[in-house]
C-alpha cells in the first residue's frame, strides 16, 4: 500500500453523514443485526464450537510463526501440480503480473469473483486503464461495480443498498422493467446478464479463502457458484492470495469450513466449497502470492495476530459502531473492527482515526472464529497513535489534563467536587459544544451530589 | 526476486513458532446419518429422495423437470441425450438442462456432497447445468467435515467441490433467492 496518501479518513464525519438519514440508518442496523442473529442460530447447533475456535486460532498462530516454510512448501507442491506460482511484493506488482498473463491470452474481458485482495490492489482500475474490461460476477459485487462504488461489507458488499435502488440500476443498465424491485426478478436478470459474460470472458480470476501447504491447492468458497462458472469456462484461471491465507494440512479445512460460513451468515457451509489443485486438461492455472504490507505487519508484536483473520465479517456484524456508520465510513476495503486494526499498520496517518471508531465493548473479540483480541488491539493502536503524536487536538487536550488529574489523588478529589457542582448549573451550550463530539445525540446524566468516596466516609462516621 | 524479498521479510519478522494442534474428529457416530443428511440438505433448499422410490428414471426425470430437452448423465441408470465425447469446450454445455452425476461422499452435518472432476466428467458441469441431480450411496455419508477430509484425497484430484444445495444469493436486501449463477435446483438421490 502506498504510504504517500496521507489524507486522513475522517470516520466521525463520514458516520455523521451516514446517520443523517435516520430511517436508512435504522434499516442498515437491522440488516446487519439480522446477519449476526443468523450466525448465533447457526453456531447453536455445534456443541464443539469453542473447541473449533481454539483449534482455528492455534492453527493460524502456528502458520504465522512458520509462514516462510509453509509458503515454500505450498509453492513446491503447487509447482508439482503443474500450477504457475508468482510472488508480488505489493499491489502494483500483483497488477502487473495479472496484466502480463492477460496479454498472453489477448484478453479483452476478465471475469472476477469476490476478492478483497484485488480490491485492495485496485486491480479493476489498473486493468480498465489498460483497456481490459473487468466484470465482477458475485451479484453484490456486480451491483456496486455498476454503481462505481467499492464494497461496504466484506461478505455482503451491497448490504447498504435498497432493492428499489437495485431495481432502478438494473432498469438503466440491464433493461429490466421500470419500478421492478422484486429480488427474485432482479437476480434472474443478473443471472442472464452474467451467464453471457462468462461465455465471453477470456480469463477468470478469483480470490482465495484457504491455500493448503501440504497439497499446493487453493480453496474458494461461494454461494452463487460464480467463481466456478468463471474458472471452469476459460482456459486460463488466476487465483490471487495474501501470504496469510496458508493453512498447513488438508485436514485443517475441517475446522475452517465449519467455522467460516456459520460465522458469516449462519449457514453450516457455503453452497460451493471448491478445491482447485491442478489446471484443467489443456488449461493453465496461476497462483499469485501477495505481500502488500503483510510481512511488515507480522513484525508488530501487539498486532500481528490480526493476520489470522479469515474474513467472515462477524466482527463488523457485531459492532454497534459499524452497524450505525456503514462500511464506507472506514475508507478502506476491509471496514469494521478488523479493518480498524489492520489499516493503521498500512498507513498510520491516513487511518489513525479508525481505532477510535469503537466503544471497546469487545463484541468483536467474543464473536471472532479465530479468536483475535480485536478490541485490545483497538485500544493499543490508540496508544500508538498518541505516542506518534498523531492524536487530534480534541482528543489530545482533554487526555493531557485527564492524565495529570488522574495521576494525583488530591487533584482528582478537587476536580471531582468542582465538576459535580459545575455540571448542575452549567448550561448545555457549554457542555454540549462543538469541541465535544460526545455530546451529539447525547445528554449528560445528572451528576451525583456526592462522590462515592464522600458517601463512604459519611457511612462510616 | 520478490519471492526472496518477501521470504526474507517474513523470516525477520515472524513471531515465535508454536505447535500445530492435533485436530480431533468430533465424531459422535449417530445411527441416522441419512436422515441428518437429508434434513441439512433440505434446510439449504436442496431436495433429497430415495433412489429406490424411483421406478422409471426416464419418467421421473420428465415429471421432475418438465420441458427438459438436454440431459447430460454420468450415471448409467439415467439415460442422457448428450454425448460427453462430443463436448470440445466447456461452453458446449451451456444448453444443458439437467446433469446427473455420482458423488463419492456426503456429509451429514451440512448436507453437502463431494463431487470431484472424475465424477463431474467436465469440471463446469455441476455449475453450468440448470438442474443438478447427484446419486449418493447411503453408506458413503460421514458425520462431519473432519471425517470427510479424512476420506477424500485432495492430492489425487485436479478439482473437487463440496456442493450443499442450489446456487443462491441474498445480496439484494438479504432476501434469499435460489438460482443465482449456478444450478437452479439441487437434488440428491440416496441409494442402498
Ligand atoms: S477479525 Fe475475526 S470476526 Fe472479523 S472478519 Fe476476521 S475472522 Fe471474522
Amino acid at each position: 500500500m502506498k504510504q504517500t496518501d496521507t489524507v486522513k479518513v475522517d470516520h466521525a464525519r463520514k458516520a455523521r453523514d451516514f446517520i443523517a438519514d435516520k430511517e436508512r440508518t435504522d434499516w442498515h442496523n437491522g440488516a446487519i443485526t439480522y446477519l449476526r442473529e443468523k450466525r448465533d442460530l447457526g453456531v447453536g447447533g455445534v456443541p464443539e464450537w469453542e473447541d473449533l475456535r481454539n483449534l482455528a486460532s492455534q492453527i493460524k498462530t502456528n502458520v504465522l510463526g512458520n509462514l516462510d516454510d509453509y509458503l515454500e512448501e505450498f509453492e513446491k507442491n503447487a509447482l508439482a501440480n503443474g500450477v504457475k506460482v508468482h510472488w508480488a511484493s505489493d499491489g502494483d506488482e500483483h497488477n502487473r503480473i495479472v496484466h502480463d498473463i492477460l496479454k498472453r491470452y489477448d484478453t479483452k474481458m476478465v471475469v472476477k469473483s469476490k476478492s478483497m485482495l484485488t480490491e485492495e490492489c485496485h486491480l479493476n482500475q489498473y486493468l480498465e486503464s489498460n483497456n481490459i474490461e473487468v466484470v465482477d460476477t458475485d451479484l453484490g459485487e456486480r451491483i456496486i461495480q455498476m454503481r462505481h462504488e467499492g464494497p461496504s461489507h466484506i461478505v455482503a458488499p451491497a448490504i447498504h443498498i435498497r432493492k428499489e435502488e437495485v431495481g432502478q440500476l438494473f432498469h438503466e443498465q440491464l433493461n429490466t422493467d421500470e419500478g421492478a424491485a422484486d429480488p427474485q426478478y432482479l437476480t434472474e436478470a443478473a443471472r442472464q446478464h452474467l451467464r453471457q459474460k462468462f461465455l465471453e470472458a477470456d480469463v477468470a480470476l478469483t480470490g482465495v479463502n484457504f491455500a493448503i501447504a501440504e497439497t499446493g491447492g487453493v480453496v474458494v468458497c461461494t454461494n452463487e457458484g460464480n467463481a466456478d462458472m468463471g474458472v471452469h469456462m476459460v482456459p486460463c484461471q488466476i487465483h490471487s492470495m495474501g501470504i496469510e491465507k496458508i493453512i498447513p494440512r488438508a485436514g485443517d479445512l475441517g475446522v475452517f469450513t465449519r467455522l467460516l460460513a456459520r460465522s458469516a451468515t449462519g449457514q453450516p457451509i457455503t453452497i460451493y466449497t471448491s478445491h482447485h489443485q491442478k489446471p484443467k486438461p489443456g488449461g493453465e492455472m496461476h497462483i499469485i502470492i501477495v505481500d502488500n504490507g503483510r510481512s511488515a505487519h507480522l513484525g508488530r508484536d501487539d498486532f500481528y495476530t490480526a493476520l489470522k483473520c479469515i474474513r467472515c465479517g462477524a466482527c463488523m456484524n457485531s459492532c454497534p459502531v459499524y452497524r450505525r456508520s456503514g462500511g464506507y465510513s472506514y475508507g478502506h476495503t476491509v471496514p469494521g473492527p478488523i479493518g480498524s486494526i489492520l489499516t493503521p499498520g498500512f498507513n498510520l496517518k491516513k487511518f489513525k482515526e479508525l481505532p477510535f471508531a469503537s466503544t471497546l465493548c469487545g463484541a468483536c473479540s467474543d464473536v471472532c472464529p479465530v479468536k483475535i483480541n480485536i478490541h485490545e488491539q483497538l485500544y493499543k493502536w490508540r496508544q500508538v497513535v498518541g505516542e506518534k503524536g498523531e492524536l487530534e487536538k480534541s482528543k489530545a487536550m482533554p487526555l493531557h489534563w485527564a492524565g495529570k488529574i488522574l495521576s494525583s489523588h488530591k487533584k482528582y478529589q478537587i476536580v471531582g467536587r468542582l465538576a459535580r457542582k459545575a455540571l448542575r448549573f452549567l448550561p448545555g451550550a457549554i457542555t454540549s459544544n462543538r469541541f465535544n463530539p460526545w455530546s451529539r445525540q447525547r445528554e449528560l446524566p445528572k451528576p451525583p451530589r456526592q462522590s462515592f468516596g464522600e458517601w463512604y466516609k459519611q457511612q462510616n462516621k | 526476486m520478490s519471492k526472496s524479498e518477501i521470504l526474507d521479510r517474513i523470516k525477520r519478522n515472524k513471531p515465535q513458532p508454536s505447535t500445530l494442534p492435533v485436530v480431533p474428529d468430533f465424531a459422535t457416530s449417530p445411527d441416522n446419518l441419512d436422515q441428518l443428511f437429508a434434513g441439512a440438505l433440505r434446510a439449504s433448499k436442496g431436495y433429497c429422495f430415495s433412489l429406490d422410490s424411483i421406478e422409471d428414471p426416464e419418467v421421473w426425470l420428465k415429471r421432475q423437470f418438465p420441458g427438459t430437452r438436454n440431459i447430460a448423465s454420468a450415471v448409467k441408470d439415467f439415460p442422457g441425450n448428450v454425448a460427453f465425447e462430443e463436448i470440445n469446450k466447456p461452453s458446449d454445455l451451456r444448453m444443458i438442462d439437467v446433469a446427473i452425476t455420482h458423488a463419492q461422499l456426503g456429509v451429514a452435518e451440512n448436507g453437502t456432497v463431494w463431487v470431484d472432476e472424475k465424477a463431474a466428467v467436465v469440471r463446469i458441469l455441476p455449475f453450468i447445468t440448470q438442474h443438478l441431480v447427484v446419486v449418493l450411496k447411503k453408506q458413503d455419508i460421514v458425520e462431519n467435515m473432519h471425517l470427510a477430509y479424512q476420506q477424500i484425497s485432495l492430492s489425487d484430484t485436479g478439482f473437487g467441490v463440496f456442493i450443499g444445495g442450489p446456487s443462491k444469493t441474498a445480496d439484494i436486501e438479504q432476501s434469499l433467492v435460489v438460482g443465482a449463477q449456478g444450478a437452479r435446483s439441487h437434488t440428491v438421490l440416496l441409494s442402498g
